[in-house]
């Protein structure tokens, strides 16, 4: 016995059992068949449960698995119709009446207005906690019923007087409400399979969906592949069977299997090296785009001498942000003077304070601090750890040490912190001056100027102005297009010409890789959202993504001069 | 030798929950919670999710629950991936590390053992000398950068491997040849130590004397001994091996245990940061003893303590 187990270890030892290590590699990774499209996506999704998602990768796979009332415009991101064909908004602008068109779940069951109520209903349950349930506070009662001070749901504002027709009662006029209808948290989802399966209802074969995809299989951080659903309404306009979605973390490894042929698309900009972005830019397939996001610093308002305006202002008027564009990010990105990033419909913002070291030096002199003398050494907090895009935060803080160092003649140290360490010290006020960046919801100023007013969430500033917040509070109640963006605008000159508690530096850009010549369908817009059905490999012909076969007919879309739209935090 | 196995089965477990609780408590220290974000939500959604993973618990008996799950085998759900309990992570992503892991394992000793035997035989000479400089670089060059020049030079330049993804054999040959490149070395060198402390003994003077070749001397008579501090190694170098190397994972883009270890550190994951520390515990404890036990077999002098 114990020389049988003797020869047994020996023989372990002795190398003889590769053949071991080879059956147990295969086992578990035999190939599949090829996919007809491969996507770089990002990191791997949080989940992919359209009413607890909030980032952006778990987005661009939402609208391929479910669609909503309304779905993203493949071209410019705006709301068309999704399963509503058509919607009727009353005067007052508060309550909307969706016509659902005849369509099927993907297992062949119809879908009713039914499936929507109880959808929002389980994405407003407390018992979901979804974070994004917020989205549908817009609707009478939902933030009631969210909070658990309502408890009957039939006094929220949505309700099925048949199985075609959806009433949304909204308790304000908000005129992006049809994009909201597009986003995840809206989504619809099958009861009975949620019902059956509970928490595993997400899963490969057990999932039930009504997008133009459905899911095949889900092996976490290896693959998600989606297969065409057949049960889709304009399943005849889906062109990709077929398609892989790779969960990537390392941005030299996406580009390397962009390069050596293994994806089609890298569609995150976090995933592309930026100190090679000088000779990627060059290449044809390089598409760069403007996106709803600025990268900002964030004076503390509560602690001396940031107190002071005039300081702020100092600080900021030194600041070359033309040099960090082209020595740094190197992406393309807008040196920013104010908070709003271009490209919301009709909005224009106010200049802000630009680079004029002169001006920097009076400031500060105003202030009490003559050629810097005087000034307390103070410290610049950003997150530069886990590397990638985190990256840029320290060559940016080292740049703008510097600046402030020779313009101004002040000192000041880095202190980088891990992701989760540094938002906290951001939240509890414990910094002097630190990186920030905001993303925004909507296409439209609000999602960048509520951020500032007094005792906001993400204000983490202290700063607090009392006429600022009577501006953004009229905002919200003005009707008026032309008025509203005024008051934006001098809301936004309050900001960040005369009281400056941030430093807006540039403004983001999407860049997505893709070979122009062998796909279509992929458009860039400031969401950087790109619906993974309007997708299609070049036949040598041009093809365009056709809305179905009801395309022809006129809808009556929400008459404004901005239409507001979502989209994700990444 | 059976109550010597249970009792050290037996023991595994206090000490698993120490190791918990430790991991526990660190966690919970942490700054920041895994629900931070750069956008604040609304406090009374806070508070939904907070109340579905019982983090408005005190924390005595969020550890309680803990454990009470752990009892029955559920290691609980993520707080990152939602969708995933850790059993389900654990079942998928550590066969991928074990295969990798066990790949590298034989790559280790097929080359560590042959090149630590030669490096002894020829002690003090230009091949010794030649040996322990590969060694030295092996153990101090890291994976991060072994990686992309291997990526560089087969996979880009080469094009004789794919430059990432688990699919074919042919995927895992540059990992496994990364992730071992540490191991060979490390492997060698105690290999030489042990090997050089053989050729010492009395034992080995006698068999020369008896006219054997050098040959048989190295290998029927020193091997055995040399070998044994090899031997007590490879518990530990398994269990490291088997629980993944975020570095060699996220280079190859590899589903593997490893990064989900680190990810979830920095997510303040902390159900998939917990599970992952008692499974790694788990395996280097069940290994130890599987390596004190065959020290026994290898060496009749040393007892099991029962």
């Amino acid at each position: 016995m114990i020389d049988a187990a003797r020869r047994l270890v020996c023989s372990v030892l002795s190398l003889q059992s590769p053949v071991l290590l080879f059956l147990l590699l295969l086992a578990g990774c035999a190939p599949q068949r090829k996919a007809d499209l491969v996507i770089i996506n990002g990191t791997e999704p949080e989940t992919l449960d359209p009413a607890i998602m909030t980032g952006q990768p778990e987005g661009r796979l939402a609208i391929a698995l479910f669609e909503g009332l309304t779905a993203n415009d493949p071209k410019t991101s705006s709301a068309i119709p999704g399963v509503a064909e058509r919607w009727d908004i009353s005067p007052d602008g508060k309550t909307y009446t969706f016509h659902l068109r005849r369509c099927q779940w993907s297992n062949g069951d119809p879908i009713t207005a039914r499936d929507f109520v109880w959808s929002w209903q389980r994405t407003l349950s407390p018992k979901t906690a979804s974070e994004y349930a917020y989205q549908l506070f817009y609707v009478n009662n939902a933030e009631e019923f969210n909070s658990g001070k309502l408890t009957d749901f039939s006094q929220v504002g949505v309700r099925a007087p048949n199985d075609h027709t959806l009433v949304v009662e909204l308790h304000d006029p908000t005129p992006f409400f049809l994009d909201l209808c597009a986003f995840p948290t809206l989504s619809p989802i099958h009861r009975g399979c949620f019902e059956r399966w509970g928490d595993d209802w997400i899963k490969a074969g057990k999932l039930v969906s009504n997008g133009p995809f459905v899911l095949d299989s889900w092996r976490i951080n290896d693959k998600i592949r989606l297969r065409r659903n057949p049960n889709y309404w304009n399943t005849a306009n889906v062109r990709l069977e077929v398609v892989d979605v790779l969960p990537v973390g390392s941005a030299a490894t996406a580009l390397n299997l962009y390069l050596t042929g293994d994806a089609d698309i890298i569609w995150d900009k976090g995933l592309i090296p930026s100190y090679l972005l000088d000779e990627l830019r060059k290449r044809p397939d390089c598409h760069t785009f403007g996106y709803l996001g600025s990268y900002f610093y964030r004076f503390n308002c509560t602690r001396k001498p940031f107190d002071d305006p005039r300081v702020r202002r100092a600080l900021t008027l030194a600041v070359d942000r033309e040099r960090i564009v082209t020595r740094i990010t190197k992406g393309g990105e807008k040196p920013a003077t104010h908070l709003t990033p271009p490209g919301i419909p009709g909005y224009e913002s106010p200049p802000g304070l630009g680079h004029d070291p002169e001006k920097a030096r009076a400031e500060l002199a105003a202030a009490g601090f003559p050629d810097g003398k005087g000034f307390p050494r103070f410290k610049i907090l950003y997150n530069a750890s886990g590397g990638g895009a985190a990256s840029v935060n320290e060559q940016v803080a080292v740049e703008i040490k510097d600046m402030w160092q020779k313009t101004l003649g002040i000192q000041c140290d880095l202190v980088n912190q891990e992701w989760k360490v540094y938002l906290n010290s951001m939240s509890n006020l414990d910094y002097d001056v630190c990186r920030a960046s905001w993303i925004g919801d909507y296409n439209d100023p609000n999602t960048f100027m509520d951020m500032f007013v007094t005792g906001g969430g993400n204000n983490r500033t202290g700063w607090s102005h009392k006429r600022y917040d009577e501006l953004i509070r009229a905002a919200g109640r003005e009707l008026d297009v032309a008025n509203r963006w005024k008051i934006f605008q001098e809301a936004e000159a309050l900001l960040c010409r005369e009281e400056s508690p941030i430093l807006p530096i540039y403004f983001y850009v999407g860049i997505n890789f893709f070979d122009g010549a062998k796909w279509e369908g992929i458009y860039p817009n400031v969401l950087d959202v790109h619906p993974i059905h309007a997708i299609r490999r070049k036949n040598g012909r041009m093809e365009e993504w056709k809305d179905g076969p009801r395309s022809s007919q006129s809808f009556p879309a929400f008459q404004s001069s901005s239409l507001p739209i979502f989209h994700f935090l990444p | 030798m059976t109550a010597y196995i249970a009792k050290r089965l037996f023991f595994m477990v206090p000490l698993l929950l120490v190791i918990s609780l430790i991991a526990f408590l660190l966690l919970r220290l942490a700054p920041g919670g895994p629900f931070d974000k750069e956008r604040k939500m609304p406090p009374a959604i806070e508070a939904n999710i907070r109340a579905k993973y019982h983090l408005d618990w005190p924390l005595w008996r969020q550890y309680a629950g803990y454990v009470g799950d752990l009892c029955r085998g559920d290691l609980g759900l993520s707080l990152t991936y939602k969708n995933w309990t850790i059993n389900e992570v654990v079942a998928q992503t550590l066969p991928v590390s074990m295969a990798l892991g066990w790949l590298a394992f034989w790559i280790s000793l097929g080359i560590g053992i042959p090149l630590g035997v030669y490096a002894a035989a020829r002690q003090s000479q230009l091949g010794d000398y030649g040996a322990t400089v590969l060694a030295l670089l092996g153990i101090s060059v890291p994976s991060f950068v072994i990686g992309p020049i291997f990526v560089l030079v087969f996979a880009v330049k080469l094009g004789l491997f794919p430059v990432a993804l688990w699919d074919t054999v042919l995927h895992a040959i540059l990992p496994c040849s990364v992730l071992s490149a540490y191991f060979i070395a490390k492997i060698m060198r105690i290999t030489r130590e042990g090997m050089i402390g053989a050729l010492q003994q009395e034992f080995i003077t006698a068999a020369r004397a008896k006219g054997l070749s050098e040959r048989t001397v190295l290998a029927k008579h020193a091997l055995k001994v040399g070998l044994l501090p090899v031997v007590s190694y490879l518990g530990p170098m398994l269990a490291d091996l088997f629980t993944g190397s975020f570095v060699v994972e996220s280079i190859f883009q590899v589903p593997g245990i490893g990064t989900f270890f680190v990810n979830g550190m920095s997510n303040r994951d902390t159900t998939m940061v917990l599970g992952l520390v008692l499974v790694y515990a788990v395996l280097l404890l069940l290994l130890n003893l599987i390596v004190d036990i065959a020290y026994h077999f290898l060496d009749r002098r040393i007892k099991l303590h029962e």
